[in-house]
């Protein structure tokens, strides 16, 4: 019975194009025959995921916004047509279930082995090409900072050592470390200046050397959030391992023309502000990017947004950009 | 306090009894438990009726037609000149012209609903609707995560794409289904119409 049905007297049906008797006829179908309706339903959306796609032209759009959108159930059905798109482009878009924090794009600047570097870390891909520099810089920076201070606390112990008579430890001390986790969100770790090992002058007395470190330093992990895009592009995804205590977003700005900033951090539907920076002078350079450090239990498996604003000169606030991102816990 | 018999009150007076509303379920299933679920599919398609009608309440003149049956069943004891659906339909025609006649149901005439709608789709394309837009997507996110695997899978993967695209996404997804194009769109459907419902609640709960 359904099959005798094809999609345009399903669609003309939902676009109040039929005859009277028929329509009345289509009508009683719908509540005697269950595959009829169930056609009718699927027909229906298709026909408004087809509006939602721009697919409808001519006679047909206009029957479909002078008949169908003059409900308020069907103008809800058409807005959930439209989430469900976003949302589907979104999710497919996504390269894997665990998706990658940051998505920077390929840069013509990187190439050898500072491409690989990047590439390695998951830095291109998609995104602006400022990001995947300047990530990349700094994880070549932050590198180099490690091995330095891994020498130089290798030297300074060698020092202390032979200062001390102690220079037969067995196992050199290893400075703790900061995890930050990569784009794939494993996390790898990087020396950090404040956490010198420093060797107790007990040492000397016992067999075995004991090294007294600093208690552990809270573990941050840190993200770059493409300028937002003007049409819909993915979402970025923030992969929080457990443990994670502060998350810090460097949020990327096109220019550099205000003197200072204010970033706000809502939920997905808006409402009240669930963190802000208060007010962050401008560093002067050309371009500038924003950081926020945002404690991680502020933060569920939901979608956020930084609300970006630029403080002019004389105090008013503008709305510069929203950088959306999803949190996975 | 003696109950009045349901012939002698007035039709908008009437409210079914919990013995009523039991043997009205009985009746629509006809034989088969379904756990209520044939009352709610009667009513999803009363409400659908007297929507694609332009009805303004929809909702309150399904109800009234389910009253309208239940009534007749307690009057009667059973209905059998008709199935329960083919019943209910008549029954939703008669409330229907009904309303038409008595003005009750402010009927909205398509000219001025469109342009209401239209108004409202230029408010939500010049993002005025930007709150409720990312209300349901957190929604989505949220409902489809109590999805179970193949379903969440399913959902997103048939409605990705444009124009071929999506249509040799949904052959081949059939295909690695073992199903027919037709089969995997009804599934996708039942999929839908389950996240539409929750996402609903969820957009009213926030």
């Amino acid at each position: 019975m359904t099959n005798s049905y094809d999609n345009q007297t399903l669609f003309a049906y939902l676009l109040g194009g039929l005859s009277d008797s028929e329509l009345e006829r289509l009508d009683e179908m719908t509540f005697t025959d269950g595959e009829f309706a169930e056609a009718v339903k699927i027909a229906e959306k298709d026909l408004v995921d087809s509006y939602v796609a721009g697919e409808l032209s001519g006679p047909m759009r206009e029957q479909f916004e002078s008949h169908y959108m003059a409900s308020p159930i069907r103008r809800e059905k058409l807005a959930f047509a439209r989430a469900l798109d976003k949302f589907a482009s979104h999710a497919a878009n996504a390269p894997d279930p665990t998706p990658a924090p940051l998505r920077v794009a390929e840069t013509k600047a990187s190439s050898g082995w500072f491409k690989e570097l990047l590439e390695s870390l998951g830095l291109l891909g998609g995104g602006n090409r400022r990001f995947a520099f300047a990530a990349g810089a700094a994880m070549v920076v932050l590198l180099l900072l490690g091995g330095w201070l891994i020498f130089r606390g290798s030297a300074e112990k060698r020092a202390s050592d032979i200062a001390t008579g102690t220079n037969k430890i067995e196992n050199p001390p290893l400075p703790t470390a900061t995890p930050l986790p990569t784009a794939s969100g494993v996390p790898i770790t990087v020396p950090t200046p404040n956490t010198k090992p420093t060797i107790s002058p007990t040492q000397e007395a016992t067999p075995t050397p004991k090294r007294t470190v600093e208690p552990s330093q809270p573990t941050v992990a840190m993200f770059v959030l493409p300028a937002p895009l003007r049409g819909a592009g993915p979402l970025t995804q923030v992969k929080l391992a457990p443990g994670t205590q502060f998350a810090q977003f460097s949020m990327g700005l096109e220019s550099n023309d205000y003197t200072s900033y204010r970033v706000e951090l809502h939920g997905a539907g808006g409402g009240p502000s669930l963190w802000n920076s208060g007010t962050m002078p401008s560093r002067g350079s050309k371009t500038a990017s924003l950081s926020a450090k945002i404690p991680t239990k502020l933060l569920r498996s939901q979608i956020y947004s930084f609300t970006v604003s630029g403080i002019t000169k004389d105090g008013t606030a503008e709305n510069i950009g929203d950088y959306s991102f999803r949190v996975i816990k | 306090m003696k109950e009045v018999p349901a012939k002698m009150q007035r039709k908008g007076d009437w409210t079914p009894s919990e013995g009523s509303f039991k043997r009205f379920l009985v009746w629509l299933d006809q034989g088969t438990d379904t756990e209520g679920q044939s009352y709610l599919g009667m009513r999803d398609r009363l409400v659908t009726y007297f929507d694609r009608k332009n009805c303004s309440s929809p909702d309150e003149l399904a109800d009234e037609t389910l009253n309208r049956v239940t009534r007749r069943l307690e009057e009667e004891g059973d209905i059998d000149s008709e199935a329960p659906a083919k019943y209910c339909y008549t029954v939703a025609r008669y409330v229907f012209l009904e309303s038409l006649r008595s003005g009750r149901d402010k009927h909205v005439s398509i000219d001025e609903a469109s342009e209401q709608g239209k108004r409202e789709l230029a408010a939500a394309e010049v993002d005025g609707d930007k709150e409720l837009k990312e209300k349901m997507l957190s929604c989505l996110d949220h409902c489809t995560s109590k999805l179970d695997e193949p379903s969440r899978d399913i959902i997103i993967r048939y409605y990705y794409g444009k124009e071929r695209e999506k249509i040799d996404n949904r052959r081949a997804m059939a295909e690695s289904l073992g199903i027919s194009v037709n089969a995997l769109s009804i599934r996708a459907c039942r999929i839908r119409d389950k996240l539409e419902g929750c996402v609903g609640n969820c957009a009213k709960e926030v």
